[in-house]
């Protein structure tokens, strides 16, 4: 592992100077799932691009419980580093057919077949492989086939950056219009003083929503936001001039994205990163 | 192979060359892809047969000569101004054609194999570009393709036909097969359209590589200065293989798409 060292340094990488070839992945996502139209998202709340139709290819519906990497399909195409080198996330930029804040994002784990009508703690499990300190990861419940109309909560019972097991998440709405639709995301806030996550051990629907329905729960951890402002519009993170500075992206990352919309139409979203290696 | 440091990217810099672009005028629509392969100047032809354009063909930016014994060219730079903010993307036309109907329900061939460029076809799209006005009936469009290890695939569907995937220059990327664990393409067997559009028009499918985007966020006429260090830019700095046959695919914030600009490059060791 080496840090980049300044400007030089970078532009070397950048061009090709380094033990390894710069990374330039690019990305589309048509607003379909599976050859067909997607759900509408709702404004302002966040939608999981992972079923989206494009480049990559739309990610599956997870069953049990896996941790993702870069040869899961629906992660962002990338090459995982050699020699104990790391790579550097140093552009992100996308535009897209309608305004919105596009995330991007390390997909650590994902469970699927989770039922919106069961009301006992449902089991999630697994081990991360990245970012297994836990700062930082977010944990949200993503709808793959739609649940019920009646809204109820969700918690999780998780492990915090502190490895203290047993936490319980703040209970946030869970079914319901606005809280049921497939592709849905529904952040799991973290009890007070927390700040991150290890691992999940289960999540508990409060009372059924009326209709099984299929959730999954996935952790993952943010790399960039990216504003759209309007339709055609480019956003972009430039971390060689733009503060935080420069993200590590974690070896065989699953990059993947969520969409946060300003409008209830499905988005279609083109894109890309650098990413260079040291 | 590189700029080493900031001084040689500096130096290449004060020596760098430049590709013009122009996009006359372009009826789009917010925030979807255009080809400008038959608008731009310079004014390619619609294909018919498939081949693989070069830097040669009509219709390409060209660097104003071939890079040196040993040397690259890289795209270290741009500036474009343009009637209305969008993203200008850069890709390399790795192998096209055309003449493909939108009332025809069967397969139709397309035979079109990404280049020596990038026989890999690692980082290439499926684009289908819109040669003449197809109908307003709106239909679905797959393809059958090799993926990058050489594995056939079948796109998913996407809508073609009707307002917004009809129109004369509209390009519409073709999503990868779930199925399939290799990103990229190396070859097109042929496409299908599921139901009539109404229209034959003429459409045809490519395999795109994107290289270097533009991006401009401002108003009318105030220039993007986009730059690996300035930013406004996407894609890092990056080569532009020999005989590359670039060409621009924008996403325009508006109705009309018009815009003039150039890419700056420089000579580098391999």
């Amino acid at each position: 592992m080496a840090a980049i060292t300044d400007l030089s340094d970078l532009i070397s990488l950048s061009s090709g100077g380094g033990t390894a070839q710069p990374q330039n992945p690019w990305f589309f996502k048509q607003a379909r799932i599976a050859g067909a139209a997607a759900t509408a998202p709702i404004a302002g709340r966040p939608a999981s691009l992972w079923r989206y139709d494009g480049s990559p290819a739309a990610g599956a519906v997870p069953t049990t419980v896996a941790a993702c990497t870069n040869a899961t399909v629906g992660a962002i195409q990338l090459t995982s580093p050699g020699g104990g080198r790391e790579l550097h996330l140093i552009q992100a930029w996308a535009t897209g057919l309608v305004g919105g804040t596009l995330i991007l994002y390390d997909r650590l784990l994902h469970i699927g077949g989770l039922s919106g009508t069961v009301t006992t703690a449902q089991t999630v499990g697994g081990t991360l492989t990245r970012y297994t300190d836990g700062v930082g990861n977010f944990a949200m419940a993503e709808i793959y086939t739609i649940i019920g109309t009646t809204a109820t909560t969700i918690t999780m019972s998780y492990t915090d950056q502190g490895g203290t097991s047993g936490q319980t998440s703040t209970a946030v709405v869970f079914g319901g219009t606005g809280f049921r639709e497939v592709t849905r995301a529904i952040y799991l806030p973290l009890a007070a003083g927390d700040t991150g996550v290890q691992a999940v051990a289960s999540t508990t629907v409060l009372a059924t929503t009326g209709t099984a329905g299929n959730f999954g729960i996935t952790v993952g951890h943010p790399l960039a936001y990216i504003g759209i402002g309007t339709a055609g519009a480019p956003g972009w993170r430039d971390f060689v001039t733009g503060l935080p500075g420069i993200p590590t992206v974690g070896d065989d990352a699953c990059l993947s994205l969520l969409w946060i919309p300003v409008t209830t139409t499905a988005p279609e979203i083109l894109g890309g990163l650098g990413i260079v290696e040291k | 192979m590189a700029f080493s440091t900031l001084a040689a990217y500096k130096d290449a810099i004060e020596e760098q060359r430049s590709i013009n672009i122009s996009i006359a005028s372009l009826a789009t629509i917010a925030g979807r892809t255009y080809d400008t392969w038959t608008t731009a100047p310079p004014v390619g032809t619609a294909p018919t047969t498939a081949t693989n354009p070069t830097s040669a063909t009509t219709g390409a930016l060209a660097p104003p000569q071939n890079a040196g014994t040993g040397l690259d060219w890289r795209i270290v730079s741009s500036r474009f101004s343009a009637l209305s903010p969008g993203v200008y993307i850069v890709c390399d036309r790795q192998g096209h054609m055309g003449g493909l109907s939108g009332t025809v329900t069967t397969a139709q061939t397309v035979d079109v194999s990404a280049s020596g460029r990038n026989s890999t076809g690692i980082g290439c799209w499926i684009a289908l570009t819109i040669y003449t006005q197809i109908g307003t009936t709106a239909t679905t469009v797959t393809a059958s393709y090799n993926d990058s290890d050489t594995v056939s695939r079948a796109t998913t569907a996407v809508v073609l036909g009707g307002t917004g995937f009809r129109e004369a220059g509209r390009t519409i990327l073709l999503p990868f097969d779930p199925a399939s664990t290799a990103g990229g393409v190396t070859y097109i067997a042929n496409a299908t359209v599921l139901a009539t559009t109404g229209t034959a028009g003429n459409f045809g499918i490519s395999i795109i590589q994107p290289l270097f985007a533009i991006l401009v966020p401002d108003t009318s006429g105030v220039a993007s200065a986009a730059g690996f260090i300035s930013g406004c830019s996407g894609g890092g700095i990056p080569k532009i293989p020999d005989d590359a046959c670039l060409f621009v695919m924008p996403i325009s914030t508006s109705t009309n798409c018009i815009g003039a600009g150039a890419l700056l490059i420089s000579e580098t060791a391999e």
